[in-house]
């Protein structure tokens, strides 16, 4: 059984088919992630980098191809099912954060399992843990609107944590973040790999895929993997 | 008729018809347009509407056990208006549409939850293996709302204030005619032995299903359950509430509805229902085991509902003992 | 068991709500209202209706009178021999009453000549009532009283047939606000009945007539009808159902009125629900894409219908149950009681059953949870792919 925890085969995605409005954001890619890597997806907006995560990750379905996550095809299951996969498997750190305005910082970590069987009690103590090993445990009841760009960031990593994923998806995580927050990101990032997470981020940020712990990197362009970048076997495979 | 009751049933009647309707709308298309197996856009809009017929019929359900008692209610309350009514039977006895509504309504409601327990199953699986079984059902559901809708709005219609209709009393004797008064002629001690028997039977068959859980077991249980309905419904009328009201002559089904009887009518029905129900869920299922998808859920949720209608029934059992034991009322000698 | 997962759904719709307080307030308050009036109409008519009934319940089953070209005359007393020997007859007695105009206050005063039955039905009072044979002597009901300030010792006048003005010592008021019928009472013996009317010898005002069984009473009341042609026998029953079928319909009118405005709100309750805020549907979609699924969403929003509905059911049956029970239903009492007769200060014995509040659930939460069905599921199928392109 091959450690591959990703696996998309020529995978495509269509929005708006068939109507005036149709877009191809993802044509025939085709990749594989080991379970442990830490995988880059790069290209500049609009190569769909977004969209390639947002299958891998099953929050959408491809027009056509297959995508395999741990080993399960994905590519058909109705929603109920993609949601309990996304839900075990992934944990996301969205471009703009997306956490709920109004809400705490520790009931916002606590959010993607509020509706699930677990006690609040235990559910908060995790957050509150987490909260902690990413150095925010003094500001877990601060209403989310009133920290810090660097802390609503740590936030969100926390609430994709809570889950406890084998798979971080991060999209262009250091798009709104000094030098100094990004390379603590990283920092962040390569301590969780280290735990035996796999991570894959989306960015063209130098400052993320230059980092020598990067095991792969995809470049994107038109909605197509021109180039696979394999370093830790020091191997540099052209793709087409 | 503009009772404030009557106004509230025929409105909410009008409602659920609409967004019933409305649901079986959704799934005719549903079921010409579905393929599993595609990924377009279409596919995935049909995938959305199936949580809004679902949403839809779990309403349709609600609406009807609140529609159910409020009938009942409402009958009681309008026996003044009829000669001879003393409580909701007479009401009901008024015209010839009272007691099929009331039928009509328990079938619909049992019909609405087997729609609602399939679509549990359905949503269970990975391919939606009862898609097609599913919005075949909805049409028959569609039906009886409508029937039922129909027969309580003509019950209302034909109320007439001058025809002296029969009251419990008369109706529940041995002297009058009709069904009623059959069930009541029954000889007691055979129909103790009846109830008693499937009583048992029922609950010994759904342990053994919960644990054995082949076919001979699950059709058995479920045909018992079923069985059970009638006889225990029977039972009632014959002599159950006699311990109840205390008297040899009450065979009113409804009047343990009432205050004056500490509600006691509710949780007896409840039980009732609840375990006949999902005793006949659990054979009715038996067939989509062949299912691959569903082969391992079937068998786990088949365990489970039998637990539940067992403790239903032995529930039921020990609230239609329990004035036989702690009340001094004895049905010996009459 | 998932009970935890309804639990915490149900807490964070709380919390939204809450944190949108303003937004719902609007609903709220037109719900609150409508229930509030709707509720009062339904609680008046039951009470009306049961203390209609409690009353009657007490009379004899039937009551006879004599009728002259269709109206309503004095009738022999020398009937009550004949009535007797019908089979199935108990007792019968002579009632003496009539309607009395105050030019003072203008208003009408039931007068009643006190006799067994009259004491018979007699309800809290202070002091006492006047024995058959005493003489200027009154007990008045609270609403005379209070209208013509008078209590215990004080003088009424009243006018005779004839022009004389009689005086009357006060010596019994009817305490019980809660009384329909003592209301507008004057009591007076029957002496001085006879004499204020100038009520001719040997005629009352009717007939009360009890029987053995009361499943009797339609067969006797036939039998009088045929042996005096010109009487008018009402059984009590009767007069029961009359009551209940015009309270039942004069309350159903105006909740048919009232169906009119309630539509409006559903389709006001509509329209906020398909039109999300820009903030409400950023919510819904971040909770779509960490995570939670279309049924989630769709329990979060049925929670909050039910809170939203809930709130203003029981705020609005407080304040129903106070307006109607506290204040008198001073609103709307005239439309339903259909006297003009003096009611100042007028309280119902409070009472609601389960039947009045399943009805009123109803007719009110049912459709406004009907109306948020569609736009709630229009909401839960939000793409949670939609907010990672932004």
């Amino acid at each position: 059984m091959s450690d591959e925890i990703i696996i998309t085969e020529n995978i495509t995605k269509y929005y708006n088919r068939g109507k005036p409005n149709e877009v191809l954001a993802v044509n025939d890619v085709t990749i594989r992630i080991r379970r442990g890597d830490i995988a880059v997806l790069m290209g500049p907006s609009g190569s769909g980098k977004t969209t390639l995560l947002s299958l891998i990750g099953c929050m959408s379905r491809p027009t056509s191809g297959r995508v395999m996550v741990e080993g399960k095809d994905v590519s058909r299951l109705p929603e109920r099912f993609l949601t309990t996969i996304r839900r075990k498997t992934f944990g996301f750190i969205f471009q703009l954060l997306h956490l709920v305005s109004g809400v705490s910082v520790c009931e916002n970590v606590m959010l993607p399992l509020c509706p699930t069987d677990t006690k609040p009690s235990k559910l908060r103590k995790r957050a509150e843990e987490l909260l902690e090993s990413l150095g925010m445990s003094g500001r877990k009841d601060f209403p989310v609107q009133e920290i810090s760009g660097g802390e609503q960031q740590r936030t969100a990593i926390a609430r994709a944590l809570i889950n406890d994923p084998d798979i971080i998806i991060a999209d262009e995580p250091t798009a709104h973040l000094d030098t100094h927050l990004s390379g603590k990101f990283m920092t962040i990032m390569r301590g969780l790999q280290e735990k035996g997470k796999t991570i894959i981020i989306a960015t063209h940020d130098p400052l993320v895929y230059e980092k020598d712990y990067v095991h792969l990197i995809f470049e994107m362009r038109d909605g197509m993997v021109k180039h696979i970048t394999q370093r830790n076997d020091s191997l540099n495979k052209k793709v087409l | 008729m503009l009772n404030p009751g009557v106004t509230a049933l025929v409105v909410g009647s009008i409602i659920v018809v609409i967004l019933i309707s409305y649901a079986v709308a959704l799934g005719i298309k549903i079921l010409r347009k579905w393929d599993i197996n595609s990924t377009s856009e279409e596919q995935l809009s049909l995938e959305r509407k199936t949580y809004l017929v679902s949403t839809l019929v779990q309403y349709t359900l609600g609406f009807e056990i609140l529609s159910t008692l409020l009938f009942l209610y409402t009958a009681d309350d309008i026996r003044y208006l009829l000669v001879g009514a003393m409580c909701a039977v007479g009401s009901l006895n008024a015209n010839p549409y009272g007691f099929p509504t009331l039928y009509a309504k328990i079938a619909t409601l049992f019909i609405s939850g087997m729609w609602i327990a399939i679509n549990y199953l359905d949503n269970s699986a990975e391919d939606f293996p009862l898609t097609r079984v599913k919005y075949k059902l909805l049409l028959f559901v569609v039906l009886f709302v409508l029937g039922e809708s129909v027969l309580q709005f003509l019950y209302f219609l034909n109320i007439n204030p001058d025809i002296i209709t029969s009251c419990c009393g008369s109706l529940f004797s041995e002297e009058s005619k009709g069904l009623a008064s059959s069930l009541v002629a029954l000889p007691i001690l055979p129909n103790k032995i009846v109830f008693y028997s499937l009583l048992i039977i029922s609950v010994v068959l759904g342990i053994a299903t919960s644990k054995i859980n082949k076919k001979p077991f699950t059709c058995l249980f479920s045909l018992s359950s079923f069985l059970f309905f009638f006889v225990a419904v029977v039972s009632i009328i014959t002599f159950i509430s006699l311990y109840f009201y205390q008297l040899p002559t009450h065979h009113c089904p409804f009047c343990i509805l009432q205050k004056e009887y500490y509600y006691i009518g509710y949780p007896l029905y409840i039980t009732l229902f609840g375990g006949c129900f999902l005793g006949m869920m659990v054979g009715i299922v038996e067939p989509f085991k062949n299912r691959l998808s569903l082969s391992t859920i079937i068998p786990q949720v088949q365990r489970r509902w039998s637990l539940k209608a067992v403790v239903c029934f032995v529930l039921f059992g020990m609230i239609a003992i329990a004035p036989m034991v702690f009340l001094p009322f004895s049905l010996e000698g009459y | 068991m998932s009970l935890e997962r309804h639990r915490n759904i149900l807490d964070y719709t709380l919390q939204a709500l809450l944190r949108r307080k303003f937004k719902n307030i609007g609903i709220i308050i037109v719900f609150t209202s409508m229930i509030s009036i709707l509720g009062s109409i339904i609680f008046l008519s039951y009470s009306f209706k049961r203390e209609a009934t409690l009353i009657l319940n007490a009379s004899p089953e039937l009551i006879v009178q004599r009728v002259m070209a269709g109206r309503h005359d004095l009738i022999q007393i020398s009937l009550m021999k004949d009535i007797l020997e019908i089979p199935g007859v108990r007792k019968v007695e002579p009632r003496f009453w009539g309607y009395y105009y105050d030019s003072l206050i203008k208003a009408n005063y039931t007068l009643i000549a006190a006799d067994e039955a009259v004491l018979r039905d007699n309800r809290l009072l202070k002091g006492h009532l006047p024995e058959p044979q005493e003489k200027n002597v009154t007990a008045i009901g609270k609403g005379v009283a209070d209208a013509r300030l008078l209590d215990l010792g004080d003088m009424f006048s009243l006018q005779s047939a004839d022009g004389r003005w009689i005086e009357f010592k006060v010596i019994g008021i009817f305490e019980s606000e809660s009384d329909l019928l003592t209301s507008d009472l004057i009591i007076i013996s029957t002496r001085d009945f006879k004499s204020l009317a100038k009520l001719p010898d040997g005629m009352a005002t009717d007939l009360l007539v009890s029987v053995r069984n009361k499943v009797e009473a339609p067969t006797i009341a036939k039998k009088i009808k045929e042996r005096f042609p010109d009487t008018r026998p009402l059984l009590r029953d009767e007069i029961i159902r009359t009551y209940d079928a015009v309270f039942g319909w004069r309350s159903g009118l105006i909740l048919i009125c009232f169906i009119g405005a309630l539509t409006a709100f559903i389709i006001l309750a509509w329209d906020k629900a398909m039109g999300l805020s820009a903030e409400e549907k950023k919510e819904i979609g971040i909770l779509k894409a960490i995570g939670w699924e279309t049924s989630d969403v769709l329990e979060m929003k049925f929670w909050e219908g039910i809170i939203v509905s809930l709130t203003s059911f029981l705020t609005g049956i407080i304040l129903a149950y106070l307006h109607v029970f506290f204040l008198g239903a001073s609103l709307f009492a005239p439309a339903l009681k259909g006297w003009s007769i003096i009611y100042p200060s007028f309280r119902l014995a409070p009472f609601i059953n389960p039947y009045q509040i399943a009805t009123l659930l109803a007719i009110t939460v049912v459709p406004y949870i009907a109306s948020t069905i569609i736009p709630s599921w229009k909401v839960s199928i939000t793409d949670p792919d939609e907010l990672m392109r932004g």
